[in-house]
């Protein structure tokens, strides 16, 4: 009976205590909101950075290392403005280009970045400077400018051959692809080895340690000039970045909390962890231990009917190919209302997005109304189009595709599309190939993959490179016409923006209208973060890599 | 016996020159390694600028030739992929690494491989030994990277014990531990059924016979008498999984983010730096024949027939 009462007391005191703690808590003030001004260190698990090389005269690859090592001239705000960043002022005409660079701006070796360093710059991409292979846009630049007048210590011109709107897109570095600037006299002094082993920028960080293809670790440059509030010194004193290519080993370090955040986060693994964007894009929503983004548009996937143009070339053997199905427009208007896009959407745990149109989700020249239209799924519909077309019993045919790194999901989607096929009469035979050989072909205008095949893009910010590439006879992977010939030539020599976006609606309308090309998805990358991370700040449909300046730490 | 060595070097010096010629040429089959070096919407332009500038332009026999004079001055060549270093550095830089991953494997599928192995021959067909072969069996068929991703499972993610990325560098010695037991796993069950099966059969000789007679200690009779014995052909395999390692650490290095020499070997493929992966190669062809032909001169030295059959 003692020892009943006892327990009884015990209990009592023991819920009141539980009860006193709870509303303590709940009645507890926030944890701080407020970051700190400077911390430590971000950890970031990466499945890859790019290429290796920092050099920015000798990069043939995009290497987002040097988004924080070297310069850009411009860049997108996370409301997808384009921004100044060592350009602040920037126009086109007919004759040129016009830049006016930042005044403060300077290199970690206080050498100033002038109109001068820029010149320099270029002609370093070019490759033109003895030493230096050139950068990734070297022909292309090659072929766009032709000659460098400095107008003012920061003000330089470049005059152009032709008024291409399609050529400070990729060299501005707001689009994907970017083009980075050095410091000019040091890398011309040390040349490429020397710049590898010792590199000196003009960006927010210097690089302390570095081994390509494994490990970057960077130091916030206390002196940088940067004074913009999406590009200025960062709150992190270093960040390191760790290669760590298994999916399931980054998500395992991010869940450890050993690394504060992780690219590419497995879909399966990412579904199910709570969202920025379902409340802030960008901010912790603070549900969690981990938290995710969403970068859309990382890639487009499409399904593509070339046989026409590769006949018209002489590419393709009209004995054999003459006749094939898909030469029939009706045939193609069919096989695309037979594709069920709902059922590849639903393969990528709400990370694939439907995206009705030839350009990338967000890019300019992509109009929102056009792709946001869900294209109808009408089997019934579709095996009528091909008794019209003299395929009361359907035909038999070859699809191509290639799985390229992060462009998720193509095997799943091409499985579906060949069973949507069969169940209107079409057997598809669908071959898989050597990404870097698949796509090498096309872009050598091969024609290779007949007659059926599937283009995947990476992320492109701005339509007119999609449209001059894809849409036109000089493009080196395209579907085209007279008429988009035609508007696609206009276009390169529009500087007036609303008439390039109606030229770009004018181009998407005629592919459509042909029924070349079949949209399935835009992919996205779903980035993780500890509860470390307040908020990493960028662009809905942005380039990848960009902005971890911008990361707040909570300590 | 000088006459042996000399007849293996030769014999290893033609096998690594094969090596090479058949590296060379299956690489090039793949095709060129521009595409790989430019992103995959670069322009026609800007690809036959590439090749002219990286001289993949020039006949193979050339590149061949190249290749020759490379390995014979000691240079190998520039990476590609690699900020165009030089390949052998880019190689110098990640052997340590896999020299630590691969030196601490060993040494634990050894211990562990060494006493099961040599327990399980004192206790044959005893439950002991049953359940022995039974690990044995179920460590050689598990894929190294399901023991990778359970370890990192059960002690980076549940218990938070261990950590499980990154390099010697970065993590110190507790982060060899993970990797380097998922990676010795693999041979402690060779190392068991070797070790077993060799003590089997000295504990069967008269000499162990002998020696028990004379009433030494179990104990003295099985680690002082039996293993040494039996330690011909054990070494051998020690030797032989030993230079598979260090040539293949490849799924564990990808699992635990290792900077080694294996997942180099790996990156280097996959983006066709050809240089890279023919210094790779070159070495562990090297560091196999070599190994091959030391363990071929003690068995000749210490077994003379086998010097006279050859």
């Amino acid at each position: 009976m003692r020892h009943r009462r006892w327990l009884q007391r015990v209990v009592s005191i023991g819920s009141s205590s539980w009860l006193i703690l709870a509303v303590a808590l709940m009645l507890a003030p926030p944890a701080r909101a407020g970051a700190p001004a400077s911390v430590n260190t971000l950890t970031i698990a990466m499945d890859g950075w790019g290429s290796d090389m920092i050099d920015p005269w000798e990069n043939p690859q995009p290497s987002f290392i040097q988004s924080y090592l070297n310069l850009r001239l411009i860049t997108r705000d996370e409301n997808m403005q384009v921004q100044p960043l060592w350009a602040i002022e920037w126009s086109q005409n007919e004759q040129g280009i016009d830049l006016e660079l930042h005044p403060g701006a300077i290199c970690q070796d206080g050498e100033r970045a002038t109109a001068e360093a820029l010149k320099v710059n270029l002609e370093g991409i070019m490759g033109r400077i003895e030493g230096f292979k050139g950068g990734l846009f070297a022909a292309k630049m090659r072929g766009a400018l032709e000659a460098f007048e400095i107008r003012g210590e920061h003000h330089l011109f470049i005059k152009t051959k032709t008024p291409d709107p399609g050529i400070f897109p990729v060299m501005g570095g707001a689009n994907y692809h970017l083009q980075w600037y050095g410091p000019a006299e040091y890398l011309k002094k040390v040349g490429h080895e020397g710049f590898v082993k010792d590199p000196v920028g003009c960006g927010p960080y210097k690089i302390t340690e570095y081994k390509p293809g494994d490990r970057v670790v960077f130091e916030r440059w206390e002196e940088f000039w940067g004074d913009y509030p999406y590009w200025n010194k960062p709150q992190h004193e270093h960040m390191e970045w760790l290669k760590v290519p298994d999916g399931a080993a980054r998500f395992a370090l991010l869940k450890s909390k050993q690394v504060d955040m992780a690219t590419t986060l497995p879909y399966p693994l990412a579904k199910d962890l709570p969202r920025s964007e379902d409340v802030q894009r960008g901010v912790n929503p603070n549900k969690g231990p981990l938290w995710t983004q969403t970068l859309k548009a990382n890639g487009k996937m499409l399904v593509a009917f070339d046989l026409e143009m590769a006949l018209k070339e002489g590419k393709a053997d009209p004995a054999k190919w003459g006749n094939d199905p898909t030469l029939n427009p009706k045939v193609r208007e069919a096989l695309a209302l037979a594709i069920d896009k709902q059922a590849i959407l639903d393969t990528g745990y709400g990370f694939l997005l439907p995206s009705e149109s030839v350009y990338s989700l967000g890019s300019f020249g992509w109009q929102r109304e056009r792709a946001e239209r869900r294209a109808p799924y009408d089997p019934e519909r579709a095996k009528k189009l091909l008794a019209e077309a003299g395929y009361p019993n359907g035909f038999e045919t070859t699809a191509h595709f290639a799985e390229f790194a992060g462009r998720p999901n193509q095997r799943e989607a091409m499985d579906i599309i060949a069973s949507n096929w069969k169940a209107i009469g079409v057997t598809v035979k669908v071959e898989e190939h050597d990404p870097f050989k698949y796509y090498a072909d096309q872009d050598a205008g091969k024609r290779a993959y007949l007659p059926i095949n599937e283009w995947t893009w990476g992320r492109q910010e701005n339509g007119i490179f999609m449209a001059q590439i894809s849409y036109s006879s000089s493009g080196f992977r395209s579907l085209y016409n007279e008429r988009t010939d035609a508007l696609v030539q206009e276009l390169s020599r529009t500087l007036d923006e609303r008439k390039q976006l109606q030229l770009l609606a004018g181009i998407e309308e005629e592919v459509f209208r042909q029924n070349w090309i079949v949209p399935l998805y835009d992919a996205s990358v779903a980035y993780g973060y500890t509860d470390r991370v307040l908020q990493h700040p960028m662009p809905e449909f942005g380039a990848h890599f960009l902005d971890l300046n911008r990361i707040m730490l909570r300590d | 016996m000088r006459r042996y060595i000399a007849m293996r070097v030769v014999q290893g010096l033609i096998t690594m020159w094969l090596v090479t010629l058949v590296v060379f040429g299956l690489l090039r089959m793949t095709g060129d390694p521009v595409s790989f070096i430019l992103p995959p919407d670069a322009s026609r332009e800007d690809r036959e600028y590439i090749m002219a500038v990286y001289g993949f332009n020039e006949p193979l026999w050339k590149q061949y030739l190249l290749f020759n004079k490379n390995i014979l001055t000691g240079r190998f060549g520039k990476s590609i992929r690699w900020d165009s270093r030089e390949s052998l550095d880019v190689f110098l830089s990640r052997l340590p690494a896999t020299l630590q991953l691969t030196g601490a494997a060993m040494a634990f599928s050894i211990a562990v491989g060494v006493v099961l192995g040599a327990i399980s021959a004192t206790r044959p067909d005893t439950l002991f030994d049953r359940v022995g072969k039974g690990v044995a069996i179920v460590g050689q068929s598990m894929p190294v990277f399901w023991v990778g991703i359970l370890l990192i499972l059960l002690f980076t993610v549940y218990l938070g014990w261990l950590p499980s990325a990154g390099g010697p560098d970065r993590l110190g010695p507790k982060g060899l531990i993970l990797p380097s037991l998922t990676l010795g796993w693999l041979f402690v069950a060779a190392h068991m059924r070797i070790v077993r099966s060799s003590m089997l059969d000295v504990l069967d000789s008269d000499a162990i016979k002998l020696v028990r007679a004379k009433g030494m200690p179990r104990r003295t009779v099985l680690w002082k008498h039996a293993l040494k014995n039996a330690s011909i052909p054990i070494f051998t395999l020690f030797a032989v999984n030993f230079s598979q390692l260090i040539s293949g650490a490849v799924v564990t290095e990808t699992i635990f983010a290792w900077p080694g020499v294996g997942r180099l070997l790996v990156d280097s493929i996959f983006v066709r730096d050809f240089t890279v992966v023919q210094t790779v190669v070159f070495f562990a062809a090297a560091f196999v024949v070599a190994i091959n032909i030391l363990v071929d001169v003690t068995y000749a030295w210490l077994d003379p027939r086998v010097r006279l059959t050859g």
